[in-house]
């Protein structure tokens, strides 16, 4: 019952590459429980102690009856709550709600060598070109390997201590912001990246 | 074969533990107490009882309903309704909205489910401002109307909530009015009974913002000589004495004594079943000289989205057989690289 972005950007829908679809009946299947009412009562700001979800009660399951909203809950009751304390306990327990989303990503793969002297880190579609990039340095001999991220929040929980294991870090990014950035609304080209790692190195 | 005992349902078991945080003697309450001492009557299970909400005053309406609940986004109760509704079309679903978050923030979702007519219902709270922002003026505040954000008059044209509804479409429109508390639970009960989306204008006191706004049709000394009760079939007889009626000259509708010059015969009657009638009849909200339609304005019978929508899947399982989701990933135009 956490709301999940995926964010995409126009490369992905005017881009094309190879792409192997995966087989649905290998997906892991989704499991979600549905709430009970104890004693003919439902507390549906209950949690589970591990994951801190919430169970399900969907309109039409009897005695589950219940609000939801905009409104700050009450922990527990899930009750309209004005409590400053009780606000304070909610906010925390979202937060650790979505920082404990870490225990299903999986391990960072780095390319290349696990240390070294540049790491260049990437997010969506800018994959293509820092891979290309990366692998045509490391031929030239660069010590330069390339992380790719699919969570951006949580981040992954180890990826602290990839990048510790690097001199130095590249994000390339089409925004304006420190790192490679070039705001032409067109993707980074191969030699782009390269040029400006071998300004680094 | 067993009887299942269908459990008895009362007012109680509508009214949730929650303090109501409305200023006291709103308009609201009345809408609240009428909803909850409806609601046991209409035949439909407590579990199967939705409220939707978008954001303002009476959008906290949800958390006051001891039944399913969504305090949803600001205007889009609409299309969150729309998507309980089509997940699971057994449920009885209500949206309860304000003039602001129905005709201003959520206008484009309130004409879309208008006029693809689900099985919704529509509350639509009207009081002319907006109250939990503290008092500025709303789509349906009359022109000129000084306020804290129209010092001078506001220079807005105010909508009509039953001439946008027609104009979407609608295939139910009706209005109440919050102290009138037997006609507003006649016009739940008939709103829950059309088949399709109906809409139901409810002019709300806002004691604090826009006091007396509705004065004419609620204050004892003048409200009958200024509503028009509307009754299918009936000929449009109103006033204290029943001595005026309508009568239409050409399109436009005129109040007539009756007596000598004009008998109940010359009258226009009323048929919820026609939409230019409902056109004219909802334009007397803009003319002074008539008096406020009170009642259903309009109603038809259309099909419903929600049946539709089954029938074109049936149909299509029919014709192609079940869906198979990895089929349609893959497409016609994909292939493997070796």
């Amino acid at each position: 019952m956490t709301p999940v972005f995926i964010l995409t950007d126009a490369f992905l829908a005017n881009g094309s590459e190879p792409w192997m679809i995966p087989s649905l009946d290998d997906l892991p299947p989704i499991k979600f429980s549905y709430a009970e009412a104890r004693d003919g009562q439902y507390m549906p700001y209950e949690r589970d102690e591990e994951t801190l979800a919430r169970r399900w009660a969907i309109p039409g399951m009897s005695g589950l009856e219940h609000r939801i909203g905009g409104l700050e809950r009450e922990h527990i009751s899930g009750n309209v709550s004005y409590d400053p304390d009780n606000h304070d306990l909610m906010v925390r327990l979202r937060a650790e709600k979505v920082a404990g989303m870490t225990r299903e990503i999986p391990p960072t793969e780095v390319y290349g060598d696990a240390t070294g002297d540049l790491l260049v880190l990437g997010w969506g579609s800018t994959y293509g070109a820092i891979r290309t990039s990366v692998e045509a340095l490391r031929s030239e001999g660069k010590s330069v390997s390339h992380a790719h991220l699919k969570w951006l929040n949580p981040l992954p929980a180890d990826l602290g201590e990839h990048l510790l294991k690097f001199q130095k870090v590249l994000i390339p990014e089409v925004i304006d912001a420190e790192g490679l950035n070039l705001v032409r609304g067109k993707p980074f080209r191969k030699s782009q990246i390269i040029a400006k790692v071998k300004e680094i190195l | 074969m067993t009887e299942t005992a269908v459990p008895t349902l009362t007012r109680k078991d509508f009214v949730s533990d929650q303090d109501v945080r409305w200023c006291p003697g709103c308009g609201d309450y009345s809408i609240l107490a009428q909803t909850q001492k409806t609601m046991p009557d209409i035949g439909v299970p407590k579990e199967k009882f939705v409220f939707v909400a978008g954001i303002g005053c009476s959008s906290r309406f949800p958390y006051y309903m001891d039944t399913f609940g969504f305090h949803t986004i600001h205007g889009r109760a609409p299309a969150i309704a729309s998507g309980v509704k089509l997940a699971n079309p057994d449920l009885s679903v209500w949206v309860i909205t304000g003039d602001g978050d129905a005709l201003s923030i959520g206008g484009n979702h309130l004409i879309h489910l208008l006029r693809r007519n689900l099985d919704i219902n529509i509350v639509l709270f009207n009081n002319e401002i907006y109250g939990l922002t503290k008092g500025q003026y709303s789509p349906t505040s009359e022109f000129g109307k000084k306020t804290k954000s129209s010092p001078f008059g506001s220079l807005d044209r105010p909508f009509n909530p039953p001439s946008v509804a027609l104009g979407a479409q609608s295939t139910y429109v009706a209005r109440t009015v919050d102290s009138n508390t037997a006609h507003l639970q006649a016009s739940l009960k008939r709103a829950h009974a059309h088949q399709g989306t109906s809409f139901l204008e409810v002019y709300q006191n806002c004691l604090i913002y826009n006091d007396g706004a509705f004065s004419h049709v609620t204050d004892k000394a003048v409200k009958d000589d200024n509503i028009l009760d509307l009754q299918h079939g009936e000929p449009m007889v109103f006033g204290k004495e029943g001595d005026k009626g309508i009568r239409l000259d050409g399109f436009t509708a005129e109040v007539v004594p009756l007596g000598k010059d004009a008998s109940a015969d010359d009258l226009l009657v009323h048929d919820e079943h026609d939409r230019n009638l409902a056109a004219i009849l909802a334009n007397f909200t803009e003319d002074d000289s008539l008096p406020t339609p009170l009642g259903v304005i309009y109603s038809e019978e259309q099909p419903k989205y929600e049946a539709l929508m089954t029938e074109q899947i049936d149909a299509a399982k029919e014709k192609l057989g079940d869906g198979d989701l990895q089929q349609l990933i893959a497409g016609t135009d994909t292939w493997e690289v070796a």
